[in-house]
Order: structure tokens, then C-alpha cells, then sequence
């Protein structure tokens, strides 16, 4: 198989052939370009591949009348990637609904990871940390987000990992990618990266039975002061988090930890989404809010794991949904919006960052 | 829960056939000072959600109610219902209070740990009053029933409604037996849910007349146990003591229902106020300041497995 960069997979659903052939409604349509290996496979498909063509239809009406809060506009999503059929993949990859995660205990009951458990998800997390540093060293302007996922999503495959988001909850992409206002949640798709913006890339893996989940925001060329100083407080932020993570300390002050920072900064912190488990789940208790003066239950334990993901805001903390992509959330005034997050395993001493930077990750775009 | 501008709920909670209904239509028939919003919520967690039918005062449907911009995210801090009543409040500004009833065959405190919405969220609404129908006249059944018991523990206002089917010994006996499982509620009592509305809407919320006591109780009905503390804590601060009940809520195993409390915290100027449903609860600073130089702190707690002796060593232990 052809593994080059930019190489497309046939989209028929099990079939990993390199593909080469286009559909002509597509084209037609001006969607993005759909492949397919050869017309037989292209038949078999069709009663599937159809219906995204009249989803585009509908989905572009909504995208016409929706009230956009900022500057950016969603581009095209390419159809989704191929996984291969070694690769053990989570109950979602073909239903798109996580029904067993949902149902599960451990939504309720925070579970200790066994030193087993702990070393699968060290080997998951270097594989999240390895496609993150792949996707990092990719963004340039001119680059499109989807182009990333591309990276991503080859990086995650050749280790014979799943990436959790494709189709968790039918989201089509292997990786979010959280441009500007975006505060999380976003497709990658057509549109070229430009000097100034700032983009996340959240990654999330699924390795031997567990998930690992990261994420960091970069720089696109030259970006202005404001943005800086965002992106640093974000860092910062979640910094100062991790500081207070051991036996003992109870989840509900994260929110207050990070809250106090980030106020004294002058900016905000977003209050709907939330640090979560993280394990043999994708998402899993506890929900961990960033916000202050909340009444998340539990204390950290030895073998707890969970992510700390603060979305860090220019102006109001207040965010809104793209109604027709149901997932990118954005600030509700249009301004920036910055992100840093890691999988954090409780150890007796405090706590480990399983998805730490490495001395071979690119560096970030400021002095931490 | 205090006293703002923000759009206060109000919810009922009560066994099937409490006049739960008739107190809602009762409600819209006769207030006039009002915007009142009404959602009946019978649907349940298993059940899934299901669009419950929320009327005005015009009594006209919202039957939108559930199209949410923000629905079912994977981990949105806010339930689905503090997200649609959020939602409902934008669009329709003037509101002032929002009567919600719950299931009269469901366990109501994980409606009310959600409606107990997090500060730090600065929502438009917030809970002020729980108010608990009884049906008096089949009171001694019910009261078997733990389901009944769990709807009547977390009411700051406790109705005793068909009055005119029971005899007076029987309400003496009812109100003594309430007295166990909610002593902090305010009794009212009614015939079809007639009463003074008022008394609903200008609920006070913290009635900490419990306080009062000097002494020790512990009252046990079927399998559901009230504590009285009154306990001399010089030396634990509000940090310390936000860990202790949380290992109390979260750690031992009790059954901790609810826990209310008027906490001294060393080093403070005021004493502080301790709410707590099931896993959930909150200290925050009350406007009381410490009397006579006393460190006594007062805690009452409902629930099951529990013990004063348990109780105790979790406050004293260092």
C-alpha cells in the first residue's frame, strides 16, 4: 500500500486499497474529492457514499444562514480514512455511537489502574505524544487542517493504534484541530492555515485496550502580542494544575487553581466542557470542571487517571456550537480561544504526565 | 442560593398522587404578580430523555424545549436540564420562576443535584425552594416506602395536603415523624393544595431554626437515620473541613443522604454554611458572625449506616 503523505484510501468502508478514483458527483458538487480503488468497489458503496452527497446539500444551506461570531468560516471535510483490519479498534469505528462507554460503571466510579493497566497506557501515550509531535511539525501557513489529520492519522496507524475520535459519535475525522475562535471540537478540513492564526491539535489514541488523550495550540508563522500571551497563559494555566495533582487532592480545586490564574490575567476560562477519566474509556468520571467554586465529588488516588484540558479565553467565557456540524465550539464573541492538555496518572509521590513532552518534541512557540 | 436577580426554581416533589398537578394548575389559576414558567418532568434517568411539556401562564406549550444548541455533549458540565432552562431563560427573559415537577414515582435528589448548579457557573437560575407534597391520608403506608421517605428528606417546605381526609391525632402523629427525616422543613397544610402561594414563592431557604438545639440526637425510622451534632471545633479550618466531609460523602462507608450544617472555621470572621445532597455539597461564608466567642459548630445529617461515633471521628481526627 501506498503510504505516502497525501495518499488516499478507498472509501469503501472494508476495503484498504490505495484509491485513485474519483466520484464525479463530487466533483460535480465541488464536495471534497471522494476515492475509490475501482468501480466495483465504487457500486458496492454507493447506496452509502450517495447519501453524503445530499448531507453535504443540507449541511451547506444551514452553513448559509448561521450567525458566525468570528472571522472563520468551516471549509470542506474530506471523507473519512480507512483503519487497517489488524488494528483493534473501539466499539464506535463502525456503529459511530459509544453505547458501552455510555452504560458503563465506571461513569460513576472512578477506577485505580493496575501497574499493567499503567503500562499500556504509557505505551498508548507514546504513541499520542509521538502523532502530536508529527502534526506539530507540519503546521506552517499553507498547510490545510485536514492535511494534519492526514499526518495524524498515518502516525497513529503505522502503530498499529486507533484514533479515538474517528467516529466517536460519528465525528469523521482522527484528530480536532481548533483554529482561532474554535474553543474545541473542530473538523479539519480544506482551509490553508494563515500567518497569525493559532491552531490546537487534540489527539486522542486508543492502544491495547486504553485511550490517551493530549492536546497543545501552536503558532502559524507570526502571531500578534495578544495571541502570545494567550497561548503562554493556557500553558501556564495547566501548569499550575498539575502542580496540586496527588493522593489526597480533591478534583474541585483544580477549577479553582486554574480559575484564579487565568482571572488575574485578565482573561476567561470556559465553564461547558471538562477535564475527564481517561482509560479504558475514551471519556469516563471524573468530570473535572476548570472553572472555580464547583462541587466536582472525589479525591485523587493513587492510580487515578484523568485529563486536564483548560479552554482559555480572550474576551467571554461563554461559548456557542456550529449548529450544522453540531460539534466546533466556538466563543460566543468571536475571539481567541487556547488550549493545552495532558493524561495525568496519580502516583504515590504526586503525579506522572503520561503524555510529557520529549526532548525530541518540536519546542513550543514561547519560553516555558 | 441566595438572594439575587436571577430567575428562581421551584420544585415540587411528592409520591404519585400527592396533588402535585393540582398545586401547579392552582398555582397558575390564581397568581397574578408573577412570570411563572411550569415543567413537568416525568421522565426519569433510565427512561432517557424524553421532551417534558412546559407551559406559561397563557398556558402555551413550549414544545421546542428540547432543541438544544448545546445538547449532549460527552462532558458538558451542565446537566440537560439546568442546559434547557438556561436555554428557555434566553428566550424568554422575563421569568421569574420556574415551577418544575418532578416524578412522583422517582428518588428526586439526582434532579436536585442538578438543578443545584455550580456558582462558578454564574447560571440565570438558580434553586431556591424544594417543596414536598404528602398526601396525609395515606401517610402510614407511604412512610414504609423508602422512595417516599427520599422525596420528603431535602423539602424546605412540607405540605400536608388532603387535611380534610384525616383525623387530628393522625397529623400530630404525621408532623412527629417528619419532625425525624426533615426536621429543617417549613409545615404547611392544605385541602386540594389550596394554601397562601406566597408562602411558596417567598420561601425563605435557610430556616436554621435546627441550629437552635444544644444537644445531641440520634433518631432512626425504617432504615433511614437522623445526627444531631453540636461539636466543639476550635482548630479546623473551612479547607479542613471540606476535606473532612468529603471523606464523610465520599469516602466512608455511610449512605449520606443529606447534611446541612453551620460550620465554625478556625481563623474566620464568620461562621459558615454547609449544604450537602448525596456527593455534593458546598461551604460557603454566611453573613452570621461567631457568637460569644464560641467554636461550636452544628451539623445535622440524614442518612443511612450512619453513626454519631463514625460521625465524630472523622470531625476529630486530625
Amino acid at each position: 500500500m501506498d503510504s505516502a503523505i497525501g495518499s488516499y484510501i478507498c472509501q469503501t468502508i472494508d476495503c484498504s486499497k490505495p484509491a485513485t478514483l474519483q466520484c464525479p458527483t463530487c466533483i460535480k458538487m465541488s464536495l471534497a474529492p471522494a476515492y475509490f480503488c475501482d468501480q466495483e468497489c465504487f457500486k458496492r458503496y454507493w447506496p452509502i457514499h450517495k447519501t453524503y452527497h445530499k448531507k453535504q446539500e443540507e449541511q451547506d444551506d444551514q452553513k448559509n444562514k448561521f450567525k458566525f461570531t468570528g472571522p472563520l468560516r468551516p471549509g470542506k471535510i474530506s471523507a473519512r480514512l480507512f483503519v487497517p483490519d489488524h488494528i483493534k479498534k473501539p466499539e464506535w469505528y463502525l456503529s459511530g455511537q459509544p453505547t458501552e462507554e455510555m452504560k458503563s460503571k465506571l461513569q460513576q466510579v472512578v477506577d485505580c489502574k493496575t501497574p499493567e493497566d499503567i503500562q499500556k497506557m504509557r505505551e498508548c501515550a507514546a504513541i499520542g505524544r509521538g502523532a502530536l509531535d508529527a502534526g506539530h511539525a507540519a503546521v506552517k501557513a499553507g498547510v490545510t487542517t485536514d492535511e494534519i489529520d492526514k499526518i495524524v492519522h498515518k502516525y497513529i496507524i503505522d502503530h498499529d493504534a486507533y484514533p479515538s475520535p474517528l467516529n466517536y459519535n460519528g465525528f469523521k475525522k482522527s484528530l480536532c484541530t481548533s483554529v482561532n475562535e474554535v474553543i474545541c471540537h473542530g473538523i479539519p478540513d480544506d482551509r490553508p492555515l494563515e500567518n497569525g492564526d493559532i491552531v490546537n491539535l487534540d489527539v486522542s489514541v486508543y492502544f491495547k485496550g486504553f485511550h490517551i488523550d493530549l492536546n497543545e495550540t501552536y503558532f502559524v508563522g507570526e502571531v500578534s502580542e495578544s495571541s502570545k500571551f494567550l497561548v503562554e497563559k493556557a500553558y501556564t494555566c495547566l501548569q499550575k494544575a498539575i502542580e496540586i495533582c496527588k493522593p489526597g487532592t480533591m478534583y474541585r480545586d483544580v477549577g479553582n487553581v486554574i480559575e484564579k490564574y487565568i482571572t488575574e490575567n485578565g482573561l476567561a476560562v470556559n465553564r461547558t466542557y471538562c477535564g475527564h477519566g481517561v482509560g479504558q474509556l475514551f471519556h469516563c468520571a471524573p468530570t473535572i470542571p476548570h472553572y472555580g467554586k464547583n462541587k466536582a465529588p472525589g479525591f485523587m488516588k493513587v492510580g487515578h487517571t484523568f485529563t486536564i484540558e483548560p479552554m482559555i479565553n480572550q474576551g467571554t467565557h461563554q461559548d456557542i456550537l456550529w449548529t450544522f456540524d453540531n460539534w466546533t465550539a466556538v466563543t460566543a464573541d468571536g475571539q481567541r480561544s487556547a488550549q493545552f492538555e495532558h493524561s495525568i496518572l496519580i502516583t504515590e509521590g504526586g503525579c506522572e504526565v503520561l503524555t510529557a513532552r520529549l526532548p525530541t518534541s518540536p519546542p513550543l512557540d514561547f519560553k516555558i | 442560593m441566595n438572594n439575587t436577580n436571577k430567575c428562581k426554581i421551584i420544585l415540587l416533589t411528592g409520591y404519585l398522587g400527592s396533588g402535585k398537578t393540582t398545586l401547579l394548575q392552582y398555582i397558575l389559576k390564581v397568581q397574578n404578580l408573577y412570570q411563572v414558567a411550569v415543567i413537568q418532568n416525568e421522565f426519569s434517568d433510565e427512561m432517557g430523555i424524553e421532551a417534558p411539556l412546559m407551559v406559561d401562564n397563557n398556558g402555551d406549550i413550549f414544545d421546542s424545549f428540547f432543541e438544544l444548541p448545546n445538547g449532549c455533549i460527552c462532558c458538558s458540565a451542565k446537566g440537560q436540564m439546568m442546559t434547557a432552562i438556561q436555554y428557555f431563560i434566553e428566550k424568554k427573559p422575563n421569568i421569574q420562576f420556574i415551577i418544575i415537577e418532578s416524578n412522583g414515582l422517582a428518588d428526586p435528589s439526582s434532579l436536585i443535584k442538578e438543578l443545584w448548579a455550580d456558582q462558578g457557573l454564574n447560571l440565570p437560575a438558580e434553586l431556591a425552594t424544594i417543596v414536598g407534597l404528602i398526601p396525609s391520608h395515606k401517610f402510614k403506608t407511604l412512610y414504609e416506602l423508602e422512595i417516599f421517605r427520599k422525596q420528603i428528606i431535602h423539602a424546605d417546605l412540607l405540605l400536608l395536603n388532603f387535611q380534610d381526609l384525616c383525623q387530628e391525632d393522625d397529623i400530630i402523629l404525621i408532623e412527629k415523624q417528619l419532625k425525624i427525616i426533615n426536621p429543617n422543613g417549613k409545615l404547611l397544610k392544605s385541602v386540594r393544595a389550596q394554601i397562601d402561594i406566597q408562602s411558596i414563592f417567598e420561601a425563605e431557604k435557610a430556616d436554621n431554626k435546627i441550629f437552635d438545639q444544644e444537644h445531641i440526637h440520634f433518631e432512626e425510622v425504617g432504615n433511614i437515620a437522623k445526627i444531631f451534632l453540636n461539636i466543639d471545633t476550635p482548630n479546623i479550618t473551612q479547607q479542613e473541613w471540606n476535606i473532612k466531609i468529603g471523606q464523610m460523602l465520599w469516602e466512608e462507608d455511610l449512605k449520606i443522604m443529606r447534611i446541612k450544617g453551620l460550620l465554625f472555621c478556625k481563623d474566620e470572621q464568620v461562621m459558615y454554611s454547609l449544604q450537602g445532597v448525596e456527593d455534593i455539597f458546598e461551604i460557603t461564608p454566611t453573613n452570621l458572625p461567631i457568637s460569644n466567642q464560641q467554636s461550636i459548630s452544628k451539623i445535622l445529617i440524614i442518612g443511612q449506616k450512619i453513626t454519631e461515633e463514625l460521625i465524630k471521628n472523622i470531625i476529630l481526627s486530625h
